[in-house]
């Protein structure tokens, strides 16, 4: 123990600038961080754009720190002194881990209990979430500052290795992006997040008992190969369809999903920006059918397969979607791009179509009612959320971790709130109530430097055809439903289109249904026609009103 | 030569490592190291005996450093074994190191710590550590203790290091050309800075400077190529080279089948000139009177540890 405390006395003597500069920075982001809940801004533009810097430039002060401190002891070469005195290995990585504990993480720790007293949240409860946050910040940054720090022999050789490491990920990124399928499945972000860490553990081990640079150096350049391996060889196409199995009796379709082949769009003027170049985007019109009133579906991913002339097949492999279907939706365009040039070809030519689409299921559980009063609110999870009227929505703190999954509705547009010009203008409100969710799944504290989570909530609601959505503004008076959704299960449908013609779907600026006709009067209020969950507790917030 | 037990110890005032006693401090047995393609040390076998002054000599890229590496577990050997303290060097670290005091003419130190502060940080890694040795190196070195070790000059920095590695009172002493590029005094202070710590330590000094070894070591060995040459006591060596030198009557041409341990031999007018290697008066008069006939005038020059070497080197041969 002595030798590990003369060796950390040691590293703070020396290494106090780079501790104080780390702990001025955090300073100042605790400082800051209560202006920027209450959006206030500093007028002075270099100091602003400091401030926005302050996350960045604590992660490189501390990576900066770890390389020092680990550094003071050189892994790399055969000429430092203390290679050849009495350091016992594991006192010596021991030592530079009381450091990082004692310059790092508990500085870091008591900030964030700061940041949750200053946000009002509570601390006590908290606690274990923080030690979990902690955590994330040792197997995430420490690990990876101390990989890097103990194959290289100074900064200048770190900051060469860290800009490699990033080329690298970059490199591996664009693989990704360049593979079928590829991010559709999160399995292989768990293994490539297992190589990584024990990689790094086993770089630091080897380092520090052995000092075999040559060989750490090539663990670590293996595991990248590794990881580009497992990016190229996982059977992408085979992991979906068992993620998204077909339907069966115990797992049966939540809704039923028809081709609407009376719908198209009408050619617009414009094109999002970002597609024009190399992609078309298409928005497939189907009719949703028998959703369950207290169930919620989420499309998750979407594939189209086009038989074309010759025999031809052309596939878009399966692609990421977010639609959210609950009570009251009778329509969902799914989205999907073909390239450019196929498109050209094809497009006013009848091709036979396939749609997969990939969809989880919900069930709603016991609402919550939360009527706003005043401008504040407080939601179920103990997030505490301010009406913006300016953008429509409600902007939320929580500690630790954000609100979900959650699904919340709301009778909007209600004769309270003042509804947007824009929004008055369009064509109907389609049957379903105003909603919101964010259905990923409630995995713990966020990584994240503050403990008090800001976040939005807005509430939109679609037009008559149900491929237009606007967000509406949230008043005193207004009802809330907020569920929690539980995921059920994950089910793939398949389903033919017979033969399409392109140009109908190719979703253009601004948007125009064909057939324009037929839309309902629209009732002065607008009101819902249905509730969506008939379960409901009411339990009236009171919340004093600044 | 030495007649040694070997009975091995896991006990004593350093837990948990064992030390055999009566084994040779320095061992090695066919070591052999391998840069690539670059042989630097090839078969090494030789020992360094307790409480010798231990002098490994040879020219630069001879495989000194590289040797000495190897026993301080900073290098591995490629083939072979070497043993420290009766520990296999490979092993050699940690708490191993509380017996070895090891200073290098290359070693980086922490330049930021002053010299009192970089004493004191080093006192708490060693059970043997003796303030009033530390206190009298200090004085005998003159050393600046409020000052950076940067900020020192070469020489100072190697009194720092030495004073370093020799006040906790080490068991093995091991110096890497410790006098390379100091001035003669800084030399003569280190030299008896470590004539004082003969007996107690045994002393294991890598050196080219043939002079500076000549005054205080017992034992030397002589690496060359990666090849060790000899390694032997001083006054075996002293006793069995000589420099030989004939005056014949007439001129005579060197014969070619001279004995292997006669190096340099030369010719000039009636004088034939060259080194025994393995100098027995007796049996060097019945050679030289094999192979000259009677000489006019025959001396046997004792020769200097400089021209021994030389000797040595030029002939290239291995001779033990």
């Amino acid at each position: 123990m002595s030798q590990i405390l003369n060796i950390f006395q040691k590293d703070a003597r020396h290494h106090w600038p780079e501790v104080l500069v780390s702990w001025a920075l955090l300073g100042v982001y605790v400082w800051n961080q209560p202006r920027k809940w209450a959006n206030q801004t500093v007028d002075i533009r270099l100091v602003s754009t400091l401030l926005n810097m302050l996350p960045a430039l604590l992660f490189l002060a501390w990576a900066f720190l770890i390389a020092r401190l680990v550094q003071g002891e050189t892994l790399v070469g055969d000429r430092q002194f203390w290679i050849t005195r009495p350091y016992v290995w594991y006192k010596l990585l021991a030592a530079k881990l009381l450091s990082i504990l004692a310059f790092f993480h508990i500085p870091l720790f008591v900030s964030q209990i700061v940041l949750l007293r200053l946000g009002k949240f509570p601390v006590v409860s908290s606690l274990w979430g923080l030690v979990l946050i902690q955590l994330m910040f040792a197997s995430i940054l420490v690990a990876a500052a101390l990989a890097l720090s103990v194959v290289t022999s100074g900064i200048g050789q770190a900051s060469l290795a860290l800009l490699i490491v990033f080329l690298l990920t970059l490199g591996i990124a664009g693989i990704e992006s360049q593979i079928p399928n590829a991010g559709m499945v999160d399995d292989v972000d768990g293994v490539q997040a297992l190589l990584y860490i024990a990689c790094c553990i086993a770089v630091i081990l080897m380092q520090y008992t052995r000092r075999r640079t040559l060989l750490s150096r090539m663990v670590i350049l293996g595991t990248i190969t590794v990881m580009v391996l497992v990016l190229g060889l996982t059977p992408y196409e085979a992991l979906l369809r068992h993620n998204y199995p077909l339907a069966t009796k115990d797992h049966p379709l939540p809704a039923k999903f028809t081709f609407d082949r009376t719908l198209t769009f009408a050619h617009g003027e414009r094109l999002p920006g970002r597609w024009v170049e190399e992609e078309v985007p298409l928005e497939l019109p189907f009719q949703v059918a028998d959703l369950d009133d207290k169930s919620i579906v989420q499309l998750q991913a979407i594939r189209l397969d086009l038989e074309l002339s010759g025999g031809r097949r052309w596939t878009s492999h399966w692609h990421a979607l977010s639609n959210v279907l609950s009570s009251g939706r009778t329509r969902t365009w799914p989205g999907i791009s073909v390239g450019k040039k196929l498109y050209d070809e094809i497009k006013d030519t009848p091709v036979k179509a396939h749609v997969s689409l990939g969809m989880r299921l919900f069930r709603l559980g016991v609402a919550t009612s939360v009527t706003v009063e005043g401008d504040r609110i407080s939601l179920p999870g103990n997030a505490q959320c301010v009406d913006d009227m300016s953008l429509n929505w409600l902007r939320c703190f929580s500690a630790l971790k954000q609100l979900k999954p959650v699904f919340i509705a709301a009778q909007l547009p209600n004769p309270e709130c003042r509804v947007a010009r824009e929004a008055t203008a369009e064509e109907p409100w389609a049957a379903s109530p105003a909603t919101y969710s964010d259905l990923q799944a409630d995995t713990g504290p966020e990584f994240d430097l503050s403990p008090v989570q800001d976040f939005s909530i807005g509430l939109s609601r679609f037009y008559f055809y149900e491929d237009h959505e606007i967000r509406l503004p949230i008043c005193s008076g207004t009802r809330l439903l907020v569920s929690k959704p539980e995921l059920q299960y994950a089910v793939r449908d398949e389903i033919d289109l017979g033969e399409i013609t392109l140009a109908n779907y190719h979703a253009t600026f601004p948007r125009k249904v064909i057939p324009p006709a037929q839309r309902p009067p629209r009732a002065p209020s607008d009101s819902l026609s249905r509730n969506i969950s008939p379960e409901v507790v009411l339990c009236k917030t009171k919340i004093a009103a600044d | 030569m030495y007649n040694v037990s070997r009975v091995r110890v896991c006990a004593g005032h350093v837990a948990g490592t064992c030390y055999s006693i009566g084994v040779d401090p320095i061992q090695t047995d066919g070591l052999s190291k391998r840069f690539g393609r670059v042989r630097a040390l090839e078969g090494l076998r030789f020992s360094v005996p307790q409480g010798a002054v231990h002098a490994l000599v040879g020219p630069n890229g001879a495989g000194k450093t590289t040797l000495i590496k190897i026993l301080m577990n900073i290098f591995r050997g490629s083939a072979g074994s070497a043993s420290v303290l009766g520990v296999d060097s490979k092993k050699i670290s940690g708490k191993a190191f509380e017996s070895i005091g090891y200073v290098s003419e290359n070693q980086q130190l922490p330049g930021w710590m002053r010299v009192g502060a970089f004493l004191a940080y080093l006192r708490p890694f060693y059970p043997t550590w003796d303030r009033g040795l530390e206190e009298r190196l200090v004085r005998h070195f003159d050393l600046p203790m409020d000052r950076k070790l940067k900020q020192l000059s070469r020489g100072m920095q190697m009194k720092a290091a030495l004073a370093s590695a020799l006040a906790f009172r080490p068991k093995l002493i091991v110096l890497d050309e410790p006098f390379s590029g100091l001035d003669p005094l800084v030399r003569d202070e280190l030299g008896k800075a470590l004539m004082e710590r003969a007996g107690d330590s045994t002393i294991f000094v890598s050196s080219h400077d043939l002079v500076e070894i000549e005054g205080f070591a017992t034992h030397i060995a002589y690496l060359d190529s990666g090849s060790l040459r000899f390694s032997e006591e001083m006054a075996s060596l002293n006793a069995r080279f000589r420099e030989v030198e004939l005056s014949l009557d007439a001129p005579l041409a060197i014969p070619k089948d001279l004995p292997a341990n006669w190096l340099q031999a030369s010719a000039k007018d009636c004088v034939v000139r060259f080194v025994d290697a393995a100098f027995n008066q007796d049996k060097l008069e019945a050679e030289i009177a094999q192979r000259f006939g009677p000489v006019r005038k025959a001396e046997y020059k004792p020769m200097s540890l400089r021209a021994m070497f030389i000797a040595t080197a030029k002939s290239n041969q291995k001779i033990l």
